[in-house]
């Protein structure tokens, strides 16, 4: 609780991240799997040819084509023109959709975060790593629509606005945040890399389709399911009145009796999630709350290395 | 039927108790935790999906704990089941009968107390465990019934009283038929009551023999001739188990030990029966035992003085004999007495008889001098250089019917015919033991030996012998015999000249031919009653034939007057009875003789005058010991031994297998010990109690709701193990 009260009086990256936390980011990176078109030079494939020692593939010659670049050799072989042509690194535009909807504020125990902090932790984490690596980062912020857009840049500055942003919000609203993704998968037009951080509770079949959106847009997307874990594994030990924080529907439960069928039911629901994305190659992750942020984003963006090699 | 030991307003309480599972439950659901949750939609299919499952469960829970409550509740309330009985509801009045063994073998000791000590506190137990409107009846079953209280008494102090003063008796005991006048008491009650019947015994057998064993028993009298075959059973009276109502509950208390051991003496043998002052004899004392193998000591006292000590093996099933040579005695009566080392049955160690030697055996020969000239010097001849015959002789007009007694042996030598008071006398005589030697004479014709129905064979005439005939060789039919058996080895040929003899068509059927020629009997003897009559063919004198003259008449005379002195004119002891004939036993016994009991108080000698004649009973020989009488000189004299009939020592223990069909009620109760009888009277009475085992099924029923409710708490993997989610938050399930 003193750290939560520390963190409301400090704004941007300093609310959600301590320096530690940012000392042990510094050096990790955010890849992407596919090609993502940026706006200025990085380390990241571009889908256009430019001018980095990387050889693509050769093209006739047409008009406006630079003749420096005629492969002379080729044309000694085959008296045609032909242009040399070499693979274009870019720089990675990420875009963090943030859920704020009700159901992200619950948090089980005061020792771990609500959702909706983990979630904006986990973004000032993966923004921080980000813009570190000289990356542009963006920022939706949204519960059943985009209440806030922030768009792609690299500098540490605009990461700690776009936090001071989120820092704004509270939770509120349904958890229908297939809208909200319809309309981040609108709004970005190039090729990017597209972290959804949410619980999913909403309308299974319309996530998942706006997941497909995004795919569809060719954007690298991240989910990033965030859970608290009496979520999980339903953690009730007495009998308890559930109100639900949405619909603020009630329902009396026998935690200890109901878990099996709960397991079971959320299990399938998780899996659902998991099954679509494995199908749209999307990478889905399980963020639990009561698990330390750092090594939980260590950990990730390391695996998602090793994957990008 | 079940009623509750307990309060009514316990059992409510109980039934109150029944509804704390459900008000438990309702309770506990209505108190219930807010929580917030981030949606509760898949809290509300996982309910749809179980809720019938829990339901369930929660249904069977409730239901173990109610059971469970239900159980202890009961289990406090002490339900009790009865069988039977008059009465459905409550405890009934009741009539009991109680029935006590009273035979000698209740005396066996256990520990510091005996099995009739432990019959009366039985005994007193039922009876305190009456309420005021039952009634009772008690009876002890002695070789009679003795009705201690024979009309349904509800006084129980009267009956505790009475009780305390009871003993057992000396003898075996009436058990069946005490149980049938129990009964029948009983039956007396027109009331509708529910009826017991205890019977409190030793756990011996014999007292059971005839009780359901199929026909009604009858009496079984004591066949002195069958005592050397087979152990005796005991007198059982009728049983008729038609009398007895089928819902009769009967309570069997046997008290006596489980594997009883004992040793008796139970019978002895006089070898001669007839003793001979200063000649010594042989004693045969048999031995019964209950229990293993093993070796006892027995010791012979004779008049108190300890003459020998022998120790003997038995086993093997059968009873043991062991043999005392009896030294020469005085002549007279000698009270001797058969000892056993203490053992549980202490009454039965010691076997009392009466050894009676003889100086001369008092002979009576009837008939004229010359009738009996050659008789009287043959019996007064003195043999190994004394007389041991003393002979009286009167002409058969001068008889003397009243004193015929005091003589062993009598002699018709051609005394027929006879008076009919004189015959009435002398076969009274031969009954009661004695014995009576027959030689026709010329005085007699055939037709008067009619009269006279005690004989071997009934004369039908005279027959002459041809002069030609008259050598007749002489062959002993029954060489074994006791008057035959010194002749057995003569070696002469016994040969006589016979003029005429008596012949006879047929012998009677006890008839035995002694002595005869060429099929033809010379001598023949029948047992009459305790004694015996011999008859001869031929006369005492010279006129039929040269019989007396013959070297065997002497030695035939001497011997078959030692064996009438031996033959049933002495018993050597008898068993204990409550009334006993003198005549047979103490033929010297007047009216006005003071017989005493081993205590030394007198017995009651009664007369009475039948057909014409005085008999004398001594009564009340209830007592095993040596009676006295006294003499002439005022001198007590042993004159009776008196053993307790010996039946009760065979403590063989009693088989239960089937004893209910045998007595033939539906409830019966056997019990070893008073907490045994005390649990069957309760289990009877008030009802068998299973509150036991309700607590056995309401500690079952804990036990399996702790395992079942634990086992529907018990939190299951948790979803996040089952997915297992790693660091980085990739599923792998």
């Amino acid at each position: 609780m003193a750290d939560e009260a520390d963190s409301a009086e400090k704004e941007g990256i300093r609310a959600f991240l301590n320096p530690e936390e940012m000392h042990k980011l510094n050096r990790l990176v955010l890849l992407s799997r596919y090609v993502v078109e940026g706006n200025l030079a990085g380390a990241h494939r571009s889908p256009l040819k430019g001018a980095s020692s990387e050889f693509a593939d050769h093209k006739a010659y047409g008009l406006g084509d630079d003749p420096k670049h005629i492969d002379w050799r080729v044309f000694g072989r085959t008296e045609r023109h032909f242009i040399k042509r070499y693979e274009d690194d870019t720089n990675l535009r990420v875009y963090l959709a943030v859920d704020r909807s009700n159901s992200m504020g619950y948090g089980s125990e005061e020792k771990n975060d609500t959702k909706y902090r983990y979630a904006c932790r986990l973004a000032a984490a993966i923004g921080y790593v980000v813009v570190k690596a000289r990356d542009s980062l963006g920022m939706y912020i949204h519960a059943d629509e985009v209440d806030a857009v922030m768009p792609a840049r690299n500098s540490l500055n605009h990461l700690n606005n776009s936090l001071k942003t989120l820092q704004t919000f509270e939770p509120a609203s349904t958890t229908e945040i297939a809208g909200a993704l319809n309309q981040v998968a609108s709004s970005i037009r190039h090729r990017a890399l597209v972290v959804v951080i949410s619980d999913m509770l909403g309308d299974q079949d319309a996530i998942n389709l706006a997941l497909a959106h995004l795919r569809k847009r060719k954007h690298d997307v991240i989910v990033l399911q965030v859970l608290d874990p009496y979520e999980l594994d339903l953690g009730f030990k007495k009998n308890c009145r559930i109100e639900d924080l949405e619909s603020e529907e009630k329902l009396v439960i026998d935690p200890r009796r109901l878990r099996a069928s709960y397991n079971e039911v959320f299990g399938e629901f998780l899996n659902g999630y998991r099954q679509a994305c494995a199908g749209m190659k999307i990478d889905y992750r399980i963020a639990r709350t009561d698990e330390p942020l750092d090594t939980f984003v260590r950990a990730y963006l390391e695996e998602r290395r090793r994957m990008s090699k | 039927m079940i009623e509750l030991l307990v309060p009514g307003y316990f059992v409510v309480g109980g039934l109150i108790g029944v509804v704390i599972p459900l008000v438990l439950h309702l309770i506990q659901s209505s108190r219930t935790v807010r929580e917030p949750f981030p949606t509760i939609r898949f809290l509300l299919l996982a309910q749809k999906k179980s809720s019938h499952k829990i339901k369930m469960e929660n249904i069977l829970l409730w239901l173990i704990r109610t059971f469970l409550l239900v159980a202890l509740a009961l289990a406090f309330a002490m339900p009790m089941l009865r069988h039977g009985g008059a009465a459905w509801v409550g405890r009934s009045a009741r009539d009991v009968a109680i029935v006590i063994d009273g035979s000698y073998s209740m005396d066996y000791k256990l520990g510091r107390s005996t099995a009739w000590e432990k019959a009366i506190e039985t005994a007193i137990v039922v009876l305190e465990g009456l309420s005021e409107q039952d009634r009772f009846c008690i009876f002890v079953a002695r070789d009679y019934v003795d009705p201690v209280i024979e009309q349904l008494s509800s006084d129980r102090e009267e009956a505790v009283t009475r009780l305390k003063g009871l003993s057992f008796s000396q003898t075996s005991s009436e058990l069946a038929t005490a149980i049938m006048e129990a009964n029948d008491s009983l039956r007396e009650s027109k009331q509708k009551r529910e009826r017991e019947i205890h019977i409190i015994t030793d756990n011996q057998a014999l007292p059971w023999v005839g009780i359901g064993e199929g026909e009604s028993s009858t009496n079984l009298a004591a066949d002195k001739e069958g005592e050397d075959d087979a152990p005796k059973v005991a007198a059982m009276g009728n049983w008729d188990v038609s009398k007895l109502d089928k819902r009769t509950a009967v309570f069997v208390s046997l008290l006596g030990a489980e594997a009883p051991e004992n040793i008796a003496p139970i019978d002895v043998k006089l070898e001669p029966e007839l003793i001979m002052a200063d000649m010594p004899a042989r004693a045969t004392i048999r031995l019964g035992y209950t229990g293993p193998p093993r070796s006892t000591a027995a010791t012979l006292y004779i008049d108190d003085e300890e003459i020998a000590s022998r120790s003997i093996p038995i086993g093997g099933g059968e009873a043991g004999a062991l043999s005392f040579i009896v030294p020469p005695l005085t002549p007279g009566r000698h009270a001797a007495r058969i000892e056993l080392p203490d053992d549980n049955l202490e009454l039965d160690n010691i076997f009392h008889f009466l050894l009676k030697a003889e100086d001369q055996l008092p002979t009576l020969v009837i008939g004229g001098r010359d009738d009996t000239l050659f008789l009287r010097s043959a019996l007064q001849a003195e043999l190994g250089g004394r007389a041991s015959i003393k002979t009286d002789w009167v002409e058969p007009s001068a008889i003397d019917t009243g004193g015929l007694n005091t003589f062993s042996s009598i002699f018709l030598c051609n005394a027929i015919p006879l008076s009919a008071g004189e015959i009435g006398a002398i076969q009274r005589f031969v009954e009661a033991g004695g014995l009576l030697v027959i030689f026709p004479g010329d005085r007699a014709s055939p037709s008067d030996y009619t009269s006279l129905a005690f004989l071997p064979a009934t004369p039908a005439g005279v027959r002459q012998i041809l002069s030609s005939e008259r050598k007749r060789v002489l062959s002993w039919d029954a060489p074994y015999h006791p008057i035959l058996q010194s002749l057995g080895d003569a070696s002469a040929i016994p040969a006589v000249d016979v003029g005429q003899t008596l012949v006879w068509d047929t012998l009677h059927a006890r008839a035995e031919k002694l002595i005869s020629h060429n099929g033809e009997p010379m001598l023949v003897g029948r047992p009459v009653g305790r004694g015996y009559v011999l008859l001869f063919a031929t006369s005492a004198d010279r006129s039929w034939s040269d019989l007396p003259l013959s070297p065997y008449f002497l030695p035939i005379s001497h011997q078959v007057v030692h064996f009438g002195a031996g033959v049933g004119s002495f018993t050597p002891y008898v068993w204990c009875a409550k009334s006993l004939p003198l005549e047979g036993y103490l033929p010297e016994a007047e009216a006005n003789s003071v017989i005493r009991a081993p205590n030394g108080q007198k017995v009651p000698v009664r007369s009475a005058l039948v057909e014409g004649r005085t008999l004398l009973n001594v009564e009340d020989l209830m007592h095993a010991g040596m009676y006295t009488m006294n003499d002439g000189a005022g001198v007590a004299q042993p004159a009776l031994a008196v053993n307790m009939s010996r039946d009760e020592s065979d403590l063989t223990p009693l088989n239960l297998e089937g004893l209910e069909e045998r007595i033939g009620v539906s409830s019966v109760y056997v019990s070893s010990d008073l907490e045994d009888l005390k649990r069957q009277l309760e289990e009877s009475r008030v009802g068998r109690t299973f509150g036991e085992q309700l607590l056995w099924l309401a500690l079952i029923l804990a036990v399996v709701e702790f395992f079942y409710a634990n086992a529907l708490m018990k939190r299951g993997p948790a979803l996040s193990e089952h997915l297992t989610i790693d660091a980085s938050g990739k599923v792998s399930a």
